[in-house]
């Protein structure tokens, strides 16, 4: 197991910067999620990682190696394309043990078949060796796809997007089971995903990109919480933070679930007031989602959402003025020019 | 009227038969009605003189069986085949590879790349007959080009390795003759058959080339275990289309050598045309032509079955 470090690194296509200067480290056996909206340069950065593409500017450490300006088969790492990239020409065990033929690990045909096997019994894939790419179903040629990234102990797993072209029950339990087994190998992951659920359920920690620039790096549950600027603050979560002018410089901002009814708040808590009329309601089973306008200093009205867990059984009266309110702990405060966060006592 | 015309249009079987005719009615008298005349000729004793019909069974077939000539032709005819579809699938392998291969970006590099893939596509857009004189010239007994590099190189001519000749006499020597006829066929499907793999080689999706190489794959395993096997249906059906071409043409070997020298480059069409026109007996003419029926048509249902199956993958 190795720790990942990128320096700088820039990558530009013509005129389009697709990472645009990236200092980032993974340390050894962590599950790193890149996250980001797509055309933010999260493939890019993944592919220069694997070797596929070579940085204008910036450094890659891979261990003690600088790997700059080695090939991908020098670099022990292992990378899943979004399209899982199988060789429909050979078998799922042809797949799987391509890797140990093409980099001659492993020259011992019986050896290669039990490592194969080993592989292939990690995803419990062992029982479809003999068929072909194109005889199965989407989350088993997911799984041959990691199975043929891990089979040669790679010292970094690169994943880009895999759980995308999975339907949506599939994706939850693919993603358990993607966790569960990268705990169990201890291997260094870095997993791209645009859907911040996936980031939020699978990152030890998560970058948030933007523009292939960093916005963020931290545990999902503190860039959730402490938001760096109003871009991640609005990326994440869903639907993502209300956002609001106080003034011409300051914006502020709460999320969804903390705009509550007055009654709901936690009793004796210092909290902000807002007085709204609620105009449309969803009910998602487990939330119910109010949709309104609030006033911001200028007067304008600005639509704000409030998400209301299933237990929170008050009846909220559509078109009628009610009385709503945000803990002052969860209020948040960003600069309306650069979007930046501010400290909390600047905005009070 | 526009009634009438709308209720014709919405016929679908009225249609049908319009849209079908033009092909139908090529088919039927481009292939269909020599192809007829070939067969009924073929079991007669017609010749240029005399086009009546006797019906004298398969005894042309027989008698043309028994001519050394034609067992030279049929000889010929499958070995040039064979080793010219060989050589140019391997020359078209290496071609498309190169002109595949990624150039770093740089705007002479894409012009170069244009122009090349211009300059290849040449000996097949020239018509045949042109070219073939072209390389009649190339094989001069006297003046061949080729004979002057060599004695340029001192290969050739008094005291040299090739000598003491001063020329190689490119088709008067059997070996030679074959040789040049041979080239002179993969100088003209080359082209054809690089476009074709060229379409194969970059229709694979680059996923899977960049997983190679993430794999650990190198240059030639990506080559052989990778792109080849993706690409062979395709390569397959350019095979099968070279073979066709090569079987049943006449213009290369009636422009060098007419089957010369001796019947040492003798093919199919060539003796068919030899024998039917220019020695007038259409009948066995008919016979020696019809030979290579069979073959072609073996050829063509391969090829349109691989065709078929690639489609489904
Ligand atoms: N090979 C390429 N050539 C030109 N532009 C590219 C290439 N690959 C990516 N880009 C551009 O770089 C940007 C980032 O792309 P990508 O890394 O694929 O984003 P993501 O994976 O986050 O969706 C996009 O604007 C894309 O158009
Ligand atoms: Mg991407």
């Amino acid at each position: 197991m190795s720790d990942v470090n990128l320096q700088g690194i820039v990558k530009r296509f013509g005129d389009v910067q697709a990472v645009a200067g990236v200092d980032l480290h993974i340390s050894s056996g962590e599950f790193l999620v890149v996250l980001g909206p797509s055309g933010c340069g999260k493939t890019t950065l993944m592919r220069t990682i694997a070797g596929l593409e070579k940085p204008e500017e910036g450094q890659i450490n891979i261990g003690a190696r600088d790997v700059t300006a080695l090939p991908p088969r020098k670099r022990g790492i292992a990378m899943v394309f979004q399209s899982y990239a199988l060789y429909p020409h050979m078998s799922v065990a042809g797949n799987i043990g391509f890797p140990l033929k093409a980099q001659r690990r492993c020259p011992d045909r019986t050896e290669r078949e039990q490592r194969v096997y080993q592989a292939a019994q990690m995803v419990s894939i062992e029982h479809l060796l003999d068929r072909r790419p194109r005889q199965l179903s989407g989350g088993e040629r997911q799984r041959v796809a990691i199975a043929r990234a891990i089979v040669s102990q790679p010292e970094v797993l690169l994943l880009d997007e895999p759980l995308s072209n999975l339907d949506a029950k599939l994706r939850a339990y693919a993603r358990d089971e993607l966790k569960g087994f990268q705990r169990k190998l201890g291997i260094t992951t870095v997993f791209v995903t645009h859907d911040q659920i996936e980031a939020m359920g699978l990152g030890d920690r998560i970058v948030v990109m933007r523009d292939g620039l960093v916005q963020q790096v931290g545990p999902p549950q503190a860039i959730y919480d402490r938001p760096q600027n109003t871009f991640v603050a609005t990326f994440l979560g869903s639907p993502g933070m209300n956002l609001q002018l106080v003034s011409e410089r300051v914006q502020r901002g709460f999320r969804p679930e903390h705009l509550l009814p007055l009654e709901e708040l936690p009793p004796g808590a210092a909290h902000e007031p807002f007085s709204w009329r609620v105009t449309r309601v969803e009910n998602l089973g487990s939330d119910r989602l109010l949709y309104g306008h609030i006033a911001d200093y200028r007067g304008e009205m600005q639509l704000t959402v409030s998400r209301l867990p299933s237990n929170v059984t008050i009846d909220i009266p559509l078109d009628t003025v009610c009385e709503f309110g945000v803990a002052h702990d969860q209020l948040h405060f960003f600069d309306v020019a650069s979007g930046e966060r501010l400290a909390e006592g600047v905005a009070a | 009227m526009n009634a009438i015309m709308s209720r014709w249009i919405d016929d679908s079987r009225l249609m049908g038969i319009v849209f079908l005719a033009p092909a139908t009615l090529y088919i039927v008298l481009l292939v269909g009605l020599p192809f007829v005349t070939a067969l009924l000729f073929s079991v007669s004793t017609a010749t240029v003189g005399d086009a009546s019909f006797n019906y004298v069974g398969l005894r042309n077939f027989a008698n043309v069986w028994q001519t050394p000539a034609f067992r030279d032709a049929l000889v010929n005819t499958f070995s040039f085949t064979v080793i010219a579809q060989i050589c140019t699938i391997i020359l078209a392998n290496i071609l498309a590879q190169l002109l595949t291969t990624p150039l770093p970006q740089r705007r002479s590099g894409r012009i170069g790349m244009w122009i090349a893939r211009m300059l290849l596509i040449l000996p097949w857009a020239t018509p045949l007959s042109l070219s073939v004189v072209g390389w009649l010239w190339m094989f001069d007994s006297k003046y061949s080009p080729i004979d002057y590099i060599f004695r340029e190189l001192a290969l050739l001519g008094p005291g040299t390795v090739w000598g003491p000749a001063n020329n190689l006499i490119w088709l008067g020597k059997p070996l030679l003759a074959k040789a040049s006829i041979i080239f002179v066929h993969v100088w003209r499907m080359t082209p054809l058959a690089t476009v074709i793999l060229m379409a194969g080689l970059s229709s694979i999706p680059t996923d899977l080339l960049d997983q190679a190489e993430v794999d650990g794959s190198r240059y030639f395993r990506t080559l052989f275990q990778v792109k080849l096997p993706l690409i062979m249906p395709i390569m397959l059906i350019s095979l099968l289309f070279g073979f066709i071409f090569t079987f049943g043409d006449l213009t290369v070997v009636y422009i060098l050598t007419r089957g010369g020298p001796i019947t040492h480059t003798l093919t199919l069409p060539m003796y068919s045309f030899l024998v039917g026109i220019d020695g007038g007996n259409l009948a066995q003419g008919a016979a020696v032509s019809l030979f290579i029926f069979p073959v072609l048509l073996l050829v063509a249902v391969v090829l349109l079955r691989t065709a078929s199956r690639a489609e489904v993958r």
